[in-house]
């Protein structure tokens, strides 16, 4: 009774015209436009970083090697004279790489796999199922480590990584989609028809798991950025000259106490970047899935 | 309730079966033969052939599988190359200063997260909970590693109040002999009486836990907002009210405790994020732990100790999540009794 | 039936959000005397529930509470919890609709009664214990001391209720708040839980709010009566007489709609038009895009509650004659 009282059956017969919507849509989600304007910038740093950094990245200059911050280096200089800044930019480029890279790899992984298993059901989606818990069974970071390490160092390596050890949250998304979708008559109906498997699940099951994939994979994208960042801090992921963020950091260690500038900017440009993913993961959650609309 | 558990500890073997198989894989396709590892500069290819013969390397492939398993299941983890110890025993010196690390880590969580996240509920859309909220939104962006060495920087290079890494300074190490019982510094130095070593213990501890902490407690925190304001909404709150029953009963008693399971599975999640953000902070902080120990491992290629930790933290968490899910029973009277 | 024990009047509550601000309750008046029991009666979304609520300021946030409640001579509204929380149980004690949500899972019946009891009268848990197993045997439950040990989940919605109503009469209230609470159980036990709660309130001269949307179960618990429609009451007075000669043309749809005991949902869905939307309610009276007696002034001009004879008050500008068959007499309708 109370939510009934809450919430009326139909607003009033007032027109709502897009713009409206918009703005009002705005004005409830404040961080996810503050997430998606941050993420345009950094986007567009990446970009056009070959045009905004004042210096090659990789030029080794000893003459002006730790330099704080200023005017001549914006963030100052690495041990052996590079341009932060100029790293910093291109570290954008690789760090929205290993993103996209980490996402799709883990959706093109986990898809084919949920949707067999979730289609076929019985003993293939047991083993499948079974198959893909092993990888969550592993703790985080562990697994990305340990894939890394028997595929040798490098970023590449760790993108694969981490796309292995994160393609079963994806596997179950399509998984339960698929299933519930099973269940209902137009699929009996369609198999009655003659239409064979893979048309139905690539007509009727993919399209209606895109909406849970889409939310999940905007959440990971700044989580996977962030653990190729670690696992490069570590010494398993981008190696040099590759500009990274998380190497910047890992490469800093020996010097970060008196020159706080060679840590402090690429971590605040990962925390940066995540922050403004995890906002626009956050924000299109609440618009594709109104279920969580309150609990952000 | 026995055959829930009997049933839950199949399963869990199955996935240990599992991960073992997914551990051999990975170490067999390990770049850099083993054995190069394990003999040094070069060596004879008699040695090669002697050594690979020793580890069964020249055996068939499903073999080697099933000779590793038989290992395994015999507690037996194979020589470290690097140590030349057994890897069991290599873990078994460096394991309790992870628990110790971990352990402290997840109290803290749990004694600073589910309040604030209690109280953010309960002020929920008040400038305390907006801040708590966003809080814990910048906190999960914050990469462990930074969070760590900006620690290092404010409290060792800054302020000269902490020490940089380590777990205990090494002349306190070499001069104070107090027993290991535990393994947990904290705890033997205290048993000892050895209020020096004690201090000193504390005082390394202090950073790599404030880091494994902050790093999770935004989870910790944002999860149980969210929970507790759904069962703030549920009508037992609102009967709880009804009867006078004073605020802090109704909140911390009645309404916490309906968000207790769900709770507990986010808390077992976190400990599982611990050993993996254990990882990271052991290397930050030269923390003499497994976390930093499988790190070397795997980068030496050091394949019986990489498989040894691997297992052994799998294990761990499969463990971990087998114990929430036995709490769940001790919390829900719906389970326990139907 | 001299003494006032709650008097509601000018009561409004209001749930602003961004975008508009929902009008829950919207001036009600109401009172309830010693020892009677009143019946307050409307559709879903009328604004009962959360009138009852507020009688005991739990209003949830982000509600907004105006005009006064005086329960046992004491201001509800704007009073700090402090004030409040004296009343909760210990004046006025609440049973809720849905039994089986009403009460918390995690913890034994027994427990909760005894939390209740032992907080609303100061005493001991021990004696608090022995007043709870004494009232369950008292709501008829078979094995008081062994239901003590259930939890909510292992007994029926029934027994739950009779829980219920065994926690509120053990807190020694003067008056019982009683918010649907048949509405989520099964017809045969609804009628019991009635014929229960009205022998009691007898035994122990408990007034009783009893709120419902049900009309059927009214005329056999009830001495006096309340329609509440949109926010408001339109009509109250003696069950009786309203019964026999319904002055507003709400309650008089309300009974032509009235079915035999329990099948109230159905029924009540019967009057034409839907509840109106309380963030816009309508101009004028609140009841007249559905009334088949509305005329050109209803939609502009909102009636006040005006006293008739026999204690009864009406808010209507064109209130039925209250001739015995009930019929229409002023204000023809509108063709």
């Amino acid at each position: 009774m109370t939510a009934e009282a809450l919430t009326p059956a139909l607003a009033s017969g007032r027109k709502i015209t897009f713009a409206m919507r918009a703005a009002h849509f705005a004005r409830g989600n404040v961080l996810f436009v503050v997430g998606g304007c941050l993420f345009l910038l950094i986007v567009l740093g990446a970009i056009f970083a070959p045009l905004i950094a004042p210096y090659d990245p990789t030029a080794i200059n000893f003459l002006d090697k730790l330099q704080g911050p200023g005017f001549r280096h914006l963030m100052g200089t690495n041990e052996l004279g590079q341009d932060i800044f100029s790293q910093v930019l291109f570290g954008a480029r690789t760090s929205l790489m290993v993103g996209v890279v980490v996402i799709s790899l883990a959706i093109g992984i986990g898809v084919p796999i949920g949707l067999v298993a979730g289609f076929f059901g019985g003993w293939i989606d047991t083993v499948l199922m079974r198959i893909s818990d092993v990888f969550l069974a592993f703790p985080p970071l562990l697994l990305p480590i340990a894939i890394t390490a028997a595929l040798g160092t490098g970023l590449f390596n760790a993108m694969v990584a981490l796309s292995i050890s994160w393609f079963p949250w994806y596997s179950r998304i399509v998984r339960g989609a698929v299933m519930r979708i099973n269940s209902e008559l137009y699929m009996s109906a369609a198999r009655a028809m003659g239409v064979s498997a893979p048309r139905i699940m690539m007509r009727h099951a993919l399209p209606n798991s895109m909406t849970p994939i889409i939310v999940q994979g905007s959440m990971d994208f700044g989580y996977s950025i962030l653990a190729a960042a670690s696992l490069s801090f570590i010494g398993i992921g981008a190696q040099p000259p590759t500009p990274e963020w998380g190497l910047m950091a890992a490469m800093s260690r020996t010097h970060f106490i008196d020159s706080w500038w060679t840590v402090t900017f690429p971590g605040m440009a990962i925390f940066v970047t995540v922050l403004a993913m995890n906002l626009v993961g956050d924000g299109v959650r609440d618009i594709l899935d109104p279920k969580h609309q309150s609990s952000h | 309730m026995a055959r829930h558990v009997v049933q839950r500890l199949i399963l869990m073997v199955g996935t240990l079966i599992g991960v073992l198989t997914v551990t051999f894989v990975l170490t067999h396709i390990l770049p850099g033969s083993p054995v190069e590892v394990m003999l040094g500069h070069r060596p004879t290819p008699d040695q090669i052939e002697a050594a690979k013969h020793q580890l069964g390397l020249d055996l068939p492939i499903w073999q080697q599988y099933l000779r590793f398993l038989g290992q395994i299941s015999q507690g037996n983890f194979g020589i470290s190359f690097l140590t030349s110890q057994p890897v069991l025993q290599d873990i078994g010196q460096r394991l309790m200063a992870t628990v110790e690390l971990t352990t402290l880590a997840v109290i803290c969580i749990i004694a600073i997260g589910i309040p604030i996240g209690v109280l953010s509920a309960v002020k929920a859309n008040s400038p305390i909970d907006h801040f708590v909220r966003s809080l814990s939104v910048a906190g999960v962006a914050l990469p462990g590693f930074m969070l760590g060495m900006l620690l290092q920087m404010a409290f060792y290079g800054g302020l000269h109040w902490l020490p940089l890494q380590g777990r205990m300074t090494s002349a306190i190490l070499l001069d104070h002999h107090f027993p290991r019982v535990t393994g947990l510094f904290l705890v033997d130095t205290l048993l000892a009486g050895d209020w020096v070593a004690f201090r000193d213990a504390a005082a390394h501890i202090v950073l790599p836990l404030a880091t494994l902490s902050l790093a999770n407690l935004p989870l910790v925190a944002r999860t149980t907002r969210n929970l507790m304001v759904e069962a703030l909404n549920e009508d037992h709150v609102r009967t709880a009210f009804a009867y006078g029953l004073p605020r802090r009963d109704v909140y911390f008693r009645y309404a916490l405790k309906a968000t207790l399971i769900p709770l507990l599975t986010v808390i077992g999640l976190t400990y599982g994020f611990l050993l993996g953000g254990a990882v990271v902070a052991e290397y930050v902080f030269d923390w003499p732990g497994i976390g930093s120990y499988v790190v070397r491992a795997m980068v030496q290629s050091d394949y019986p100790a990489a498989i040894g930790v691997t297992l052994f933290l799998a294990t761990g968490y499969l463990l971990i999540n087998l114990i929430v899910d036995l709490l769940y029973y001790a919390v829900d009277p719906r389970l326990r009794l139907s | 039936m001299s003494d006032v024990l709650l008097d509601i009047s000018g009561l409004h509550i209001e749930f602003p959000s961004l975008e508009r601000t929902v009008q829950a309750v919207r001036g009600c008046d109401l009172s309830v005397f010693k020892g009677e029991v009143m019946g307050l009666v409307g559709e879903s979304g009328s604004g009962k529930s959360m009138t009852a609520l507020a009688c005991l300021g739990l209003v949830p946030p982000p509600g907004r509470v105006t005009g006064s409640v005086r329960l046992d001579g004491h201001e509800v509204v704007g009073a700090p919890e402090s004030h409040n929380r004296p009343l909760r149980g210990g004046v006025a004690a609440m049973i809720f609709q849905n039994p089986g949500k009403a009460l918390n899972p995690f913890f034994t019946i027994g427990r909760q009664l005894t939390d209740a009891i032992a907080g609303v009268r100061r005493i001991s848990r021990e004696a608090a214990g022995k007043i709870a197993v004494d009232a369950l045997s008292e709501v008829r439950i078979a094995d008081p001391t062994q239901a003590m040990h259930k939890y909510p989940h292992q007994v029926s919605g029934g027994q739950l209720q009779r829980a219920m109503i065994a926690m509120a009469l053990s807190c020694e209230p003067k008056l019982v708040i009683a918010d649907e609470p048949t509405t989520a159980l099964d017809v045969t036990i609804q009628a019991q839980v009635i014929v229960l709660l009205r022998d009691l309130a007898r035994v122990h001269g408990l007034a009783v709010l009893f709120i419902t949307h049900d009309l059927g179960v009214v005329g056999s618990l009830c001495d006096r009566l309340a329609v509440m429609y949109a926010g408001r009451v339109v009509e109250s007075g003696p069950v009786d007489a309203l019964f026999a000669s319904p002055a507003h043309p709400y309650t008089a749809s309300l009974l032509r709609a009235v079915p035999a005991l329990g099948r109230g949902r159905a029924a009540l869905t019967q009057i034409p038009g839907t509840v109106p939307n309380m963030a816009e309610p309508p101009t004028g009276c609140a009841f007249h895009p559905r009334c088949p007696q509305a005329q050109p002034r209803c939609a502009i001009d909102d009636p006040m509650g005006r006293e008739t004879t026999d204690g009864r008050t009406v808010a209507c500008h064109f209130p039925l004659a209250a001739t015995a068959n009930g019929g229409i007499a002023a204000g023809s309708p509108a063709a």
